[in-house]
């Protein structure tokens, strides 16, 4: 018996993971690419766009675990 | 800069590692049944990122202190002009010219509570200038929203031997200390920046 893989048919504790993962993913790389940039607009985005997307995904992923 | 350099590298290793583990976790699904892997879910959800974010802010908030970051804006082109301007009565290009505050960090040494850093109505402040810039209609004029604090130039003029026996500032020192008296009242030629392009500039020593 193989273990069981992410493709096939989650338990909502892995979907809810698995959209937790994207959205920390998109988030954490969001703030990387705005480190670079010296400009108001690198800043905002960091907080407002990359900030929310991790915020979001930690949010989630507390959610998966009490929910499961 | 070489300091916002290391924590670029440190935030980018780091997100890549938190990254990495969190498809460990997500394609991995059984690791998560077991307490270390709720333990390694938990750091890769929630710690590292918490640490990422808390070190990246860090590197903005740095950064956003820098004279580069303040002149990114081409509304500010004439102020960053105007500390190059060479004339010794020319109060902000002297400071800067003659390394009486860090270059790197020139606008922040004398504007401590602008915007960023000052409280949270300055703070929304600074966001509404983030509008105005690339939504709205930059003022011809921009002006300080309050007179300009002598708390500014007292942080490193206080105390100092020839700010202190000078008697012109004897004469009026309580009434600096107690912002009675403006430091721009005699000190007054700021930021020409109306005329900074018909001035002659400094070109940092070269020719």
């Amino acid at each position: 018996m193989s273990e069981p893989t992410a493709s096939l048919d989650p338990s909502p504790l892995h979907r809810r993971l698995r959209l937790a993962a994207i959205l920390m993913t998109l988030g954490l790389l969001v703030e990387v690419a705005t480190l670079r940039s010296v400009h108001p607009f690198a800043f905002l985005t960091f907080a407002f766009v990359g900030m929310a997307l991790v915020g979001a995904a930690a949010l989630l992923y507390l959610y998966a675990i009490v929910s499961s | 800069m070489a300091n916002l350099g290391g924590g670029f590298s440190a935030v980018a290793f780091a997100a890549a590692v938190t990254i990495a583990l969190i498809a460990l976790v997500v394609l991995r699904p059984s690791l998560v049944a077991a307490r270390g892997g709720k333990v390694l879910a938990f750091i890769a959800f929630l710690v590292l990122p918490v640490l990422v974010t808390a070190t990246g802010l860090n590197v903005h908030m740095e950064s956003s202190k820098s004279t580069a970051f303040c002149l990114s804006c081409h509304v500010m082109a004439p102020y960053g002009r105007s500390l190059y301007v060479d004339d010794k009565d020319h109060l902000p290009a002297q400071h800067f010219q003659n390394n009486r505050i860090p270059r790197d960090h020139a606008c922040f040494t004398c504007h401590t509570t602008y915007t960023l850093f000052g409280d949270y109505r300055a703070k929304l402040v600074g966001l509404r200038h983030v509008y105005v810039n690339y939504l709205g209609t930059i003022p011809r004029q921009i002006k300080l929203y309050q007179p300009y604090n002598n708390r500014e130039c007292l942080h490193c003029h206080a105390g100092g031997r020839s700010f202190e026996e000078n008697d012109v500032h004897q004469a009026v020192r309580q009434d600096l200390g107690a912002g009675k008296t403006s430091c721009l009242e005699c000190h007054g030629t700021v930021h020409d920046v109306a005329n900074v392009d018909r001035l002659r500039l400094w070109h940092g020593g070269k020719p």
